[in-house]
């Protein structure tokens, strides 16, 4: 008796539950749109991505667009980009110094045209030191001690990224290192780490100051590198460049999540891309090799 | 030096004499609801005095033989003499055709006693038959359930932590048993449940949308003992009350779930348990020199646990393992309160509470091997909760026949566990017992300290103001704040007899509750300000109007606007319920704004009652870090129309109720594209926040009750329907690729339907 009783109210309760699957005008009437992803550097050639959106309801993937009119308008002129095969992107070999603004237009007839400009960051001018055996490691050893500093520019928000790589001597290449962030500006909660190793972050605990950025290796790593040992890349960044990683990250972290309902696992991807989506970013670096 | 004393005597002498010129005492109708804005006018003279809110009066300088005229345009005008330093209770008999609708309290506030009066509220029809008190409260103006089938609310736009829910006085930090299905408080246990939708007096504070008090029952019509038991498909309850009219009162409500005791005892510890109670007690005496004593407390537990048991091939031997779940949470409410007449223009209540919520996830794995002789266990306990002890010293003083001030000074002493995860690992061979505790391993203080003060200044015979201040310092760690809010109100009583309110508040913010995935849910984490973390503010603009409508109707219509500071949002819900991690770098702050106009038209005579309101609103936020621009909130409805009806009648053996719900369907984000980001990775375009609404909301809920008397008891059978026609209001909606190829995005809708609902009652 009492099992009939459980069962008759677990399936009343349940018979009061229902799914449909649904197809919202919202997304039936999705209009594409192009998508640039490219992040110039300065005083180097420049190259974009430049795919097709897609409505997420439909089964195809996002593709190559390969015959758009891809200009640059920079304040010597404009310069025409093209289509590379082999790389899949559109290039020049108009390089852009810090400091330089450049408005990027694009039209295709399928497409509403899309625009986007932005502004290299002035050059911080990094240096670097290298403190042999100068500072504990994460186990508690010796290992080497890598110092950076650079100025940050007063009065604005300024934003960076950084990369560390080592010499692998038998490779002869350069290898990102996760390096510990003990500097505040690179903990956690204030920076982003990217799939590359490198970490973005912003001067909001040291604006307008000179910055030293301090970094232990692990003991013992190039030890036997007879020249070079490591490589700092140093490199001031757009903010949107920043903001546009930062929505990555929370799109990244949100895939972990279960939960749906609200927005709390839906991140809208920055962008600075008129009419379009994805980022023209712009970075001006500081290599620095340490021997 | 001499005559300074003697002035200062002669002072206390005059303050003496003055004082022995009054008398008090309370404006009542036959069932004795009390009857506001009195005018109470010595015989002669132009002394005048109104009844407050509560009905209640003091009139100052009144001479020893004079009469008293008590006038009320809605009853008939009586006269009397009344004694010096007494509290007389005078009845008015109501004019035959006259509205006795309350118009007195501030603008926005709501109740089911004064303003909003005999409705019936027990035939309303309730979820799953549980009559819940936040289902009357979902059904006015400006109050939305949130997501559909919950029994949240949200108010004007307001987030649920805005909410500040007092039972019998004190603080409850969750109110929800069945994950938000249910609220903890049953429709019979409360007497009384009223509503401040963001204008609020300078006695409460805290919270920056609405104050919502409860209150059991304190006295009664007779003396006498009565009471009802109750059971519906989830839960049988009890309900008894032994009251002595004007003295004391003693009062129990509990509710248990009853499913759980048809199951097996042994599968109750091995395979699933759930069960859930509620408890309140209350208890109450006037003493001989006319003070009360209230005392109070409410107790309710949510258990669930689920169990499945494994193989571990890992070991070799096939040892079979049994892995549990078990979420539980409390609150454990309890308050003593007593009332002091310090003289006869000075009252004072002096209280004391202790509002304790707790809430434990616990993981739990055995292993069963028979070459041992105890079983290996391990075992992680989340806890998380909130100890709030509060003293509260509320005094109010008649000064004049102009002014009456109410002032007071609270403390609330939070203590806060942010999450400690309790690990063991016990009877394993050749491995040492382990108990270790990681994340936050001790209840963290936070301090709030307020004083208030405010006026009800009787500025003319049409306008009253409401002047008040409350002032809060607040100290939590490192941080300290002192904050100041304005408490500003005015009533003008037009020359038809209608009434124009106005008020603007401010309220600071302190404590706030992350929302981890579920509105309402148990593992929701209550977190202070912090130097970090800045309090919400939020300021309130509301004008109303309410007017009589013939002997029968009332109407009111109020407008409001409001702007939200500091409000929290997660932005990674596991980083953030992770004990072990700061909680403050998974959540980012902005702010929100809402506006909108309710209308609401009331019937409180005869067999149907009932109220028909439409609110029309809008509230965004904006929250840089998510979003660029303002998006809508995710329980913005632009139009609701609501409409109660029952039909009551004591003689009839049927009685129905009636609740129907038309208006804007709810907000859910969906990804309206996809495209390849800088890495090469497919990403999901989301053109903003909350960017779906869903087609609109539509239901319509029955009750039907067949009343019947066996031996000598009351006996009712009531059925319920939710949602009986069948709309499709979504529970939530959900996008999923359609396979891992990540291609392709279909969109399910989850949505409840003709629920049914059943409950038994018996009165005795």
């Amino acid at each position: 008796m009492k099992k009939y009783i459980i069962l008759s109210l677990v399936i009343g309760s349940l018979s009061a539950c229902f799914v449909d699957t649904i197809q919202p005008d919202e997304l039936i009437g999705y209009q594409k749109k192009m998508v640039v992803n490219g992040v110039f550097t300065a005083g180097e050639g420049l190259a974009i991505e430049l795919t097709t959106s897609e409505a997420s309801i439909d089964s195809t993937f996002p593709r190559l667009i390969k015959d758009a009119n891809v200009t640059l308008i920079t304040t010597s002129g404009n310069v025409s980009m093209s289509y590379n095969v082999l790389s899949e992107n559109y290039i020049t070999g108009t390089a852009l110094m810090s400091g330089e603004s450049v408005a990027l237009k694009i039209e295709h007839p399928s497409f509403p045209n899309v625009n986007s400009v932005v502004r290299f960051p002035v050059n911080i001018n990094a240096y670097g030191v290298l403190i042999e055996n100068g500072g504990i490691d994460t186990s508690g050893k010796k290992g080497d001690l890598l110092q950076v500093t650079f100025n940050d520019e007063a009065g604005k928000d300024n934003f960076y990224k950084i990369n560390v790589y080592y010499m692998n001597t038998t490779l002869n290449q350069w290898i990102p290192i996760n390096f510990d962030k003990r500097d505040p500006s690179l903990a956690e909660y204030n920076s982003y780490l990217l799939n590359d190793a490198g970490v973005l972050f912003s001067d909001e605990l040291f604006n307008g100051n000179s910055k030293t950025i301090s970094i232990v290796t692990t003991s013992g790593l190039v030890s036997s590198n007879p020249g070079d040992k490591y490589l700092i890349e140093l490199s001031s960044i757009t903010k949107d460049y920043f903001s546009y990683y930062r929505s990555l990250q929370r799109a990244q972290d949100a895939k972990e999540i279960s939960f749906q309902g609200g927005y709390n696992n839906a991140v809208v991807i920055h962008s600075n891309i008129v009419n379009g989506l994805g980022i023209l970013g712009a970075t001006t670096q500081n290599n620095i090799v340490l021997k | 030096m001499r005559y300074l004393y003697l002035f200062v005597f002669l002072a206390i002498l005059s303050c003496i004499a003055n004082a022995q010129h009054i008398t008090r005492g309370k404006v009542v109708d036959q069932e004795e609801h009390p009857i506001s804005n009195v005018k109470i006018n010595e015989q002669g003279t132009g002394n005048i005095a109104y009844t407050n809110d509560k009905g209640e009066f003091t009139l100052n300088l009144f001479g020893s033989d004079s009469r008293v005229i008590f006038t009320h345009d809605s009853y008939d005008t009586f006269n009397r003499s009344l004694p010096f330093d007494e509290y007389t209770l005078v009845f008015l008999n109501p004019d035959p055709d006259a509205n006795d609708y309350h118009l007195g309290y501030l603008v926005g506030f709501l109740d089911f006693k004064h303003k909003n009066k005999n409705k019936n509220l027990h035939n309303m029809p309730y979820f799953l038959g549980e009559s819940d008190i936040n289902r009357q409260l979902q059904m006015l103006p400006g109050i939305e359930q949130g997501n559909e089938g919950y029994s949240n609310l949200f108010v004007r736009g307001g987030e649920v932590d805005q909410n500040l829910l007092l039972y019998n006085g004190s603080p409850v930090y969750n109110s929800n048993h069945l994950f938000g299905l249910s609220s903890t408080f049953h429709h019979r246990s409360i007497e009384n449940t009223s509503i401040y939708r963001g204008i609020a007096p300078a006695k409460y504070g805290g919270r920056g949308s609405s104050i919502i008090s409860l209150e059991s029952k304190k006295n009664g019509d007779y003396s006498g003992l009565e009471g009802e038991f109750e059971i519906t498909p989830l839960n049988a309850g009890i309900y008894i009350e032994s009251i002595k009219k004007d003295i004391s009162y003693f009062t129990v409500a509990a509710r248990r779930s009853w499913i759980d005791l048809l199951i097996p005892v042994e599968s109750k510890q091995n395979e699933f348990n759930a069960n859930i109670y509620d408890l309140q007690v209350n208890f109450g005496k006037k003493l001989k020199n006319k003070d009360a004593m209230d005392f109070s407390i409410l107790s309710t537990r949510d258990l669930y646990f689920i169990a499945f048991r494994n193989t571990d091939t890992t070991s070799g031997n096939n040892s079979p393992v049994t892995y549990g779940f078990t979420q539980k949470w409390s609150n454990l409410v309890t308050s003593f309160k007593y009332t002091q007449n310090i003289s006869t223009s000075t009252t004072a209540e002096h209280s004391i509470h202790y509002s304790g919520y707790k809430s434990t996830t616990e993981l739990k794995q055995e292993t069963f091997n028979i070459q041992l002789t105890s079983i290996p266990t391990t075992k992680r306990l989340l806890t998380r909760g909130v100890r709030d002890i509060g003293l509260q010293s509320n005094w109010q003083h008649h000064l004049n026949n102009k002014h009456s001030l109410s002032f007071g000074l609270q403390t609330q002493s939070r203590l806060l566990l942010i999450g400690r995860y309790d690990y063991t690992a016990v009877n394993y061979p050749d491995l040492e017992d382990i108990n270790t505790v990681e994340g936050n391993p001790k209840y963290e203080l936070a301090q709030e300290v307020t004083l208030y003060g405010e006026d009800k200044f009787r500025f003319s015979d049409e306008i009253i103001f409401d002047l008040g201040l409350r002032s809060t310092y607040y100290h939590y760690n490192d941080f300290n704040k002192v904050v100041v809010e304005p408490r500003l109100h005015a009533t003008i009583f037009l020359e038809n007899k209608d009434v124009l309110k106005a008020g603007y508040n401010r309220h600071n913010q302190f404590i706030n509750q992350l929302n981890l995935g579920q509105t309402g849910g148990p593992s929701n984490l209550w977190v202070p300000a912090t130097s970090q973390i800045a309090p919400q503010i939020v300021n309130t603009l509301e004008a109303g109007y309410e007017r009589k409508l013939g002997s029968i109707y009332s109407a009111s219509m109020n407008i409001y606007l409001k702007t939200m500071e500091n409000l929290l949002q997660v932005t990674n819900l596991n980083d953030a319920g992770d004990p072990e991690l700061d909680w403050q770098t998974s959540v980012v702050q902005g702010e929100g704004r809402s506006f909108g106009a309710e209308l609401f038209l009331q019937k409180s005579k005869g067999t149907f009652t009932g109220w028909i309101s439409y609110a029309y609103s809008k509230s965004t936020r904006n929250f840089a870090e998510l979003y660029d621009e303002d998006f809508l909130f995710t329980y913005d409805r632009p139009h609701m129309l609501k409409v109660y009806a029952n039909y009551t009648k004591e003689t009839s053996p049927w009685n129905f109720g009636v609740n129907y719900i038309i208006g804007s369907g709810q907000l859910f984000t969906l990804p309206i594209g996809k495209f390849r980001d800088i890495n090469g990775n497919i990403q999901l375009e989301y053109n903003t926040l909350n960017n779906y609404r869903s087609p609109f909301y539509h239901r319509i809920d029955f009750s039907l009750a067949k009343i019947k008397d066996a031996y000598g008891m009351g006996q009712e059978f009531r059925f319920y329907l939710y949602n009986a026609l069948g709309y499709r209001n979504p529970l939530y909606v959900s996008a999923d690729f359609t396979d891992n190829t990540y291609q392709e995005l279909q969109v399910h809708r989850n949505y409840l339907a003709f629920v049914p609902g059943i409950s038994y009652v018996v009165k005795f």
